[in-house]
């Protein structure tokens, strides 16, 4: 129609007059007709949330992955927010509760150090001579011997340190102290050996994971918890400390560490066998070896690079290396101390 | 008198092409929905007038129509001109709230006419009102399909919208429009 209307003059001038009529109506529709109209007799309702009760869609799926992200956290959180409270709030409500409480009836605690074990009434009413030097320990710690484990005490303790840990486990000499409520009113209170303690009081007859945890903390001390052949297990009876191939310097170690701790017993094997031992023997009787020995066997295998190699070799043909002045003591032939060679530090010698 | 150029911007669609599939957009319906109302619910409502729709009757029937369009569009359908369809639905709508009062007759929009052109310059005022009177004389005798076309052109619809909001072929709208227009320039330029 526009191509005719472009070529077509007569219809070109039709056209734009009936385009003008329709602005013209158009301007009057707008203009004229429609504010003519009555208004709406109501104000419009609000179509929307009002009417509808509809919701924005939301049709990204990340959006509501990441909604539900959101909601997985906060519950996660939620559940595991720890309620943060002060030492000294604890305590005040343990005292309350203290207080409050009606007075218990006679309650024994046991005390447990590293070489004793005891019972005693938890709160002392009276001296008692035998504890004396384990009374002085809590003294000198500002700790009451009387009543250890009220939270009066603890917190009278606490309140005089200059910093608070809250975590207190051993004495400043490193005396470990266990103190737990004895719950049998059978045990003999107290059971106490007249004399010091160190002296007499009996440990309890079995071995318990704490006894075996003591030998498990010396031997960490000493460094021999890991990388030598030391094992700790715990019987019925005992916890053997056992020690294969270790020197003598090192097995000393150890049993100074671990040989005081009760119920310990050490066993220290070497895995050599007695052949090799009997080499070791013959090599220590065979000490020193005579110079001359040793040039005769230069000269015999062309030098002393001759003999490093027969050692060498000799020493690679068996399984547990030997020692090789040992290897020589024995085939009649020894070396003299300066040249001693492929020996391993600490096996050279044994008592 | 309207500018030209919005006027030119209507006839030629651009308002109309804004509307695109609903089902397309990035809104939700909801918010397509709510935006059409604010802008069109005021359209609609004077084509229901026109239809002989009290103003009361005519306000209900037009929220009505953008309720249904917004429970079509939740249904996924793919509406190509959400103007022109609520212009069809509330033909409908208005149509069977008619026959169902039994008023046959339609409000004579053009004798509702009597508004004043508060223009400044009194030539021109008198020039518009001339005009205005004579469209109005027009419309007088035209019929009542004539004046809907007429109307909904105006309104910016199509012509295969007109005709399927009116219920006629697209050529029956072109052959109303072309007479209309006839009969409107004839007043207005004579």
């Amino acid at each position: 129609m526009q191509k005719h209307a472009a070529a077509c003059s007569e219809c070109r001038v039709q056209l734009e007059e009936w385009r003008a009529a329709l602005w013209d109506y158009a301007a009057f529709h707008h203009q004229e007709l429609k504010p003519s109209l009555p208004p709406p007799p109501r104000p419009w309702k609000p179509l929307g949330r009002g009417r509808l009760g509809w919701m924005p869609r939301i049709r990204d799926p990340r959006i509501w992955a990441a909604l539900a992200a959101g909601v997985l956290l906060g519950v996660f959180l939620y559940q595991t927010a720890e309620e943060t409270v002060s030492a000294a709030e604890i305590l005040d409500k343990a005292q309350a509760r203290k207080t409050a409480a009606s007075a218990p009836a006679e309650r024994r605690i046991r005390i447990r150090t590293g070489s004793a074990s005891f019972v005693r009434p938890a709160v002392m009413t009276s001296e008692r001579e035998d504890l004396s030097s384990l009374r002085s320990l809590f003294e000198q710690a500002n700790y009451s011997w009387d009543d250890p484990l009220s939270a009066r005490s603890f917190a009278r303790w606490r309140s005089q340190l200059p910093s608070k840990e809250d975590e207190v486990r051993v004495f400043r000499n490193n005396e470990l102290v266990e103190i737990t409520e004895a719950l049998t009113d059978d045990e003999p209170a107290p059971a106490i050996p007249p004399a010091h303690m160190a002296a007499a009081p009996p440990s309890p007859a079995t071995p318990g994971p704490a006894d075996e945890l003591r030998v498990l903390a010396a031997l960490n001390r000493l460094g021999a918890d890991l990388g030598e052949p030391v094992e700790v297990h715990r019987d019925a009876r005992r916890v053997i400390v056992s020690g294969l191939g270790l020197d003598l310097s090192r097995q000393d170690q150890i049993r100074d560490a671990v040989g005081r701790l009760p119920h310990v017993a050490l066993r220290f094997e070497d895995p050599r066998p007695a052949a090799e031992t009997a080499m070791i023997a013959a090599d220590s009787l065979a000490m020193p070896v005579p110079e001359a020995v040793h040039e005769e066997l230069e000269q015999q295998l062309g030098g002393p690079a001759a003999v490093e190699e027969y050692i060498n070799r000799l020493l690679g043909s068996s399984r547990i290396r030997p020692d090789p002045r040992a290897c020589v003591a024995a085939s009649g032939r020894t070396l003299p101390a300066a040249r001693r060679t492929g020996s391993r530090p600490g096996r050279s010698r044994r008592a | 008198m309207l500018g030209r150029t919005a006027l030119e911007r209507r006839f030629d669609g651009e308002e109309e092409r804004s509307g695109l599939t609903l089902a397309e957009a990035a809104v939700s319906p909801g918010e397509q929905v709510d935006q059409l109302y604010r802008d069109a619910r005021n359209d609609v409502y004077g084509y229901l007038l026109t239809l002989g729709l009290a103003p009361a009757q005519a306000q209900d029937l037009a929220q009505e129509t953008f309720f249904r369009l917004y429970k079509e569009l939740r249904t996924g359908a793919a509406i190509r001109n959400p103007r022109a369809w609520v212009f069809r639905v509330a033909h409908n709508l208005g149509l069977t709230e008619r026959e169902r009062e039994g008023r046959l007759e339609p409000v004579d929009t053009t004798r509702l006419m009597a508004r004043t052109d508060t223009g400044a310059d009194p030539e021109l005022r008198a020039m518009a009102r001339e005009q205005a009177a004579g469209i109005r004389q027009a419309l007088e005798r035209l019929s009542a399909q004539q004046r809907r076309c007429l109307y909904l052109r105006a309104e910016g619809l199509r012509y295969h919208e007109i005709a399927d909001v009116v219920g006629v072929s697209v050529s029956t709208v072109g052959e109303f429009l072309r007479r209309a227009l006839a009969k409107l320039k004839k007043v207005v330029h004579e």
